[in-house]
């Protein structure tokens, strides 16, 4: 295994290099007034969301700069404005003036004084309110943040019984505080970068310092800082970048809408990634193991939490493997079946039209089409279209002697699995189809050699350092009795933290 | 370059676990020494005792050179040596992937597809070895881990499931004409043991203490042996010695309720079993090859070794591996006493008088 260090290195040494080369002089906030403006004209356009305030402070002239749509107007006027403007004691020199307005009349904590334009501009585009004086080579900002929001809702995706049931939204702040609220300590770290050349999308990677290691942390961001994207507008633009080097159908980039779940990650020693913008959050290294665990198994008696684990996993593999072994056992294997099932199949699949792989791969295509129209349309026609799809068509193709009726039995089932492991759905629904093909060309013994090639490919994979497939491959019998299919007792899960660097071997 | 893959005690354990799995699932006792069934359990005990024997060199080379294969050991006495010993142990590998592959459509011609052409079974299966091979050992290592729990399982079911077939009566007493036929079918069983050089090749990569993998491999080999010994002549009596492949024939009588036909589940281990066989054989091969030309090219030489065993296999004769394998018990040792003891006893000797000469030259 290449070590962790040595990797990181490399990591980090390519992405410094690559800063380097990009680093271009900044331009700074000039004591002449007109010439500041004209720089965030030139820069910002016509653009009618940019408000330009001139004004008088004493007797020189100012400029207050804000984004209409970021900033809340309210705040913008009791914070700064109207301070500003009915200030008693205002000093005659501008550069004491700035200071005065910044230490003695403004009431908002969130500001900060800026030397540089382009910072200053980012500053606008990010709802903040930049004051400008004539004379004064530095300007001031003013967080007054107050765009428009959803507010915070159920989780959708991520359903839980019991507990919280918060979810992320868009709001990179919101989303930060969601963690924050969960998390009352100092060892949770939030840091901030820009992502994208032209969106300069804010990206937070939060972990906790004494958990994670500090050397995956530098990696996520070196990479991160790598992403050489125009504009981000989601997480998954970033996720490509995280991905291990092997090309695998499963992501080893996990992600989460709740907060409690990402809390949940950082303390073990993940590093979660926040993107403005999306209501998710990106959570690395990611475990294949995870894919078959909730929240809810911790709340739980750990008995049923193991059952309902082994319950994901049979259901995983139901849905990856029952069509391709129907179509092989149909095709090849009809000696397994007991005779009374194998009669009824065989009457069954004997008066439809195609063979049972081709039938197979195209009642599956129907269900999916059914599926991603139900999913993109309105909710109350989506419903529609799944009757329409699973009643009509099914019933109809069945009567039609079109399909043959264990084929549909097959089709249901799988769906229904395959929405029990939903995180994998996508990857789950391919294999689906390339196993009927393996199943219907070669066989039960195909299928065998296909499964062996997606085991190997999904043990080939590390994702910063730890094996994708862990704990399990490579076996880390602490960990598989700890918290894989088997759940201790918080009694004993709590005594011990369980991190994600245990896991390397 | 990067840096070396490693795997762990339990994973190499596995590995050459699984690949000699494949040798004793693929017994067959046709053109083998007659024995008597009783002969079984002691042969296999002898076996275990001829694999020790065998393992002699690899002992040494693990005591005297630890964490080096033999191509490292044969570089200390001259880099051409070590390239030409690479060259030979790599087409070792070839002839044990070929013997693999041949036995593998020989049983997928009889019993899985008698009527259908095996070959394009075969092309995705050494397709797929090939692809398992170039992600490398660490990845084989793993899945050998996972493979085994899963063999284990799979055996441990079917042997329960027909567990009320098994008549001891039908065992003939041991030793019933004498020790011979024992100590012959030992040597036969033994001298198909090409995990000690797989193990030897594997030196460098391992974790841990590769005695620990080798002790419990051989342990689990020896107790593989007398368990399937049971339950085929327990199961079958003399007629699995009429069988081509008498572990498939006694899977068959398995059946649970009004499920049967559990053979599929075995054939399905010993598949999974062959296809990691096949990927290790490839991959050291192709360890090995690069050792002796371009090291950039590893992965050519897996794809294009496979290719070419792939061509060899379809086209030039099917089962010619196999034939050789057939060959008299006293010529297989013979081969496999040459590469498994003598050459590495020439290279540890040669290793050694050149240090001894260097030494020299130097006081």
């Amino acid at each position: 295994m290449i070590s962790m260090g040595d990797w990181i290195n490399k990591e980090i040494l390519k992405v410094t290099a690559a800063e380097a080369k990009a680093a271009t002089p900044s331009v700074t906030v000039s004591e002449n007034l007109e010439d500041n403006i004209i720089y965030f004209k030139e820069k910002l356009g016509e653009s009618f969301d940019i408000l330009y305030k001139q004004t008088f402070i004493g007797s020189h002239k100012a400029v207050l700069i804000m984004d209409d749509g970021m900033c809340d107007n309210l705040l913008v006027t009791q914070q700064v404005v109207n301070p500003i403007m009915t200030a008693e004691k205002m000093p005659q020199n501008a550069s004491e003036q700035m200071a005065y307005i910044r230490d003695k009349i403004s009431s908002g904590i969130d500001q900060k004084e800026e030397h540089s334009l382009d910072e200053a501009i980012k500053d606008v585009l990010s709802g903040l309110v930049v004051l400008m004086i004539e004379g004064v080579p530095f300007c001031e900002c003013f967080g007054v943040q107050g765009f428009p929001k959803r507010s915070i809702e159920n989780a959708q995706t991520e359903v839980q019984e019991s507990g919280a049931q918060e979810a992320f939204i868009e709001s990179f702040k919101d989303n930060v505080a969601l963690i924050r609220r969960r998390v009352r300590s100092p060892v949770a770290r939030f840091e901030v970068m820009e992502i994208g050349k032209t969106s300069q999308t804010r990206v937070c990677v939060c972990y906790f310092s004494d958990r994670a290691d500090q050397a995956v942390v530098e990696a996520v961001k070196g990479k991160l800082k790598k992403a050489d994207l125009d504009v981000v507008l989601g997480a998954g633009y970033l996720r490509p970048f995280l991905e291990p080097d092997v090309t695998t159908l499963f992501s080893a980039v996990g992600s989460t809408e709740r907060p409690d779940i990402a809390c949940a990650e950082m303390a073990e020693g993940r590093v979660v990634i926040l993107v403005d913008g999306t209501p998710f959050a990106l959570v690395v290294p990611y475990l294949f193991m995870e894919n078959f665990q909730s929240l809810d198994d911790y709340d739980h008696r750990p008995y049923y939490s193991a059952f309902i684990r082994t319950l994901k996993f049979f259901s995983f593999v139901l849905s990856v493997f029952l069509p391709g072994i129907y179509v092989a056992i149909c095709t090849f294997h009809q000696e397994i079946l007991p005779a009374s099932m194998l009669y009824d199949t065989a009457v069954q699949e004997s008066i439809t039209p195609f063979p049972v792989m081709l039938e197979a791969i195209f009642i599956h295509f129907v269900y999916e089409i059914v599926r991603e129209a139900g999913l993109r349309m309105p909710k109350s026609v989506g419903h529609a279209v799944s009757i329409v799809g699973a009643l009509v068509i099914g019933d109809a193709a069945v009567s039609a002697g079109l399909v043959a009726a264990p084929m549909l039995i097959v089709v249901a089932m799988t769906a229904i699995s395959s929405f029990v492991v939903s995180k994998i759905y996508y990857p789950v629904s391919l294999l689906r189809f390339a196993f009927m093909v393996i199943g219907g060309i070669t066989g039960f013994y195909g299928i065998v050699i296909g499964f062996g090639v997606l085991l190997v490919n999904m043990c080939a994979v590390n994702t910063f350092g730890t094996p994708f497939t862990a704990p399990f491959a490579p076996l880390h019998i602490g960990a598989v009795f700890r918290d894989s299919f088997l759940r201790i007792s918080w009694k004993l899960l709590g005594k011990r933290e369980l991190k994600i660097q245990s896991m390397e071997k | 370059m990067g840096k070396m893959q490693k795997i762990g005690i339990w994973q190499v354990f596995s590995i050459i676990f699984l690949s000699r799995l494949l040798t004793v699932l693929t017994y067959t006792s046709i053109g083998e020494e007659k024995m008597e069934t009783g002969d079984y359990f002691p042969s296999a005990l002898f076996a275990g005792l001829f694999i020790l024997l065998f393992s002699v060199m690899f002992f040494l080379q693990n005591k005297k050179y630890p964490g080096k294969d033999l191509t490292d050991i044969a570089y200390m006495a001259s880099p051409r040596f070590s390239r030409a010993i690479s060259v030979i142990y790599a087409l070792v590998f070839i002839l044990s992937m070929m013997v693999t592959l041949a036995r593998l459509e020989l049983f997928v011609g009889t019993i899985i597809f008698p009527e259908n052409d095996s070959a394009l079974f075969i092309i995705i299966c050494v397709l797929a070895s090939c692809y398992a091979a170039s992600l490398g050992i660490e990845a084989l290592g793993r899945v050998s881990a996972l493979s085994v729990m899963i063999s284990c399982a799979a055996f441990l079911f079917i042997m329960i499931t027909m567990a009320n077939k098994i008549d001891v009566t039908q065992f003939s007493p041991a030793f019933f004409d004498g020790l011979a036929p024992s100590l012959k079918g030992g040597l036969s069983f033994a001298s198909r043991t090409v995990e000690i050089l797989m193990l030897s090749a594997l030196l460098p990569k391992i974790n841990g203490k590769p005695m620990w993998a080798y002790f419990a491999w051989l342990t689990a080999t020896v107790l593989s042996m007398v368990s399937l010994f049971f339950f085929v002549f327990g199961g079958l009596g003399k007629f699995a010695l009429t069988q081509l492949f008498p572990v498939h024939s006694v899977a068959v009588l398995a059946e649970v309720g009004v499920f049967r036909r559990f053979d599929v589940l075995l054939t399905g281990v010993w598949i999974l079993s062959a296809f990691i066989k096949i990927s290790l054989l490839l991959y050291l091969q192709a360890e090995l090859l690069q050792k002796s030309f371009k090291a950039e090219w590893k992965n050519y030489y897996v794809f294009v070794t496979g290719g070419l065993v792939l061509a060899a296999q379809i086209f030039l004769a099917g089962n010619f591996t196999d034939y050789f394998y057939k060959t008299d018990y006293i010529m297989r040792a013979a081969y496999f006493t040459a590469f498994v003891l003598v050459l590495p006893a020439v290279i540890m000797l040669c290793a050694y008088i050149k240090r001894r000469k260097s030494d020299e030259k130097n006081a």
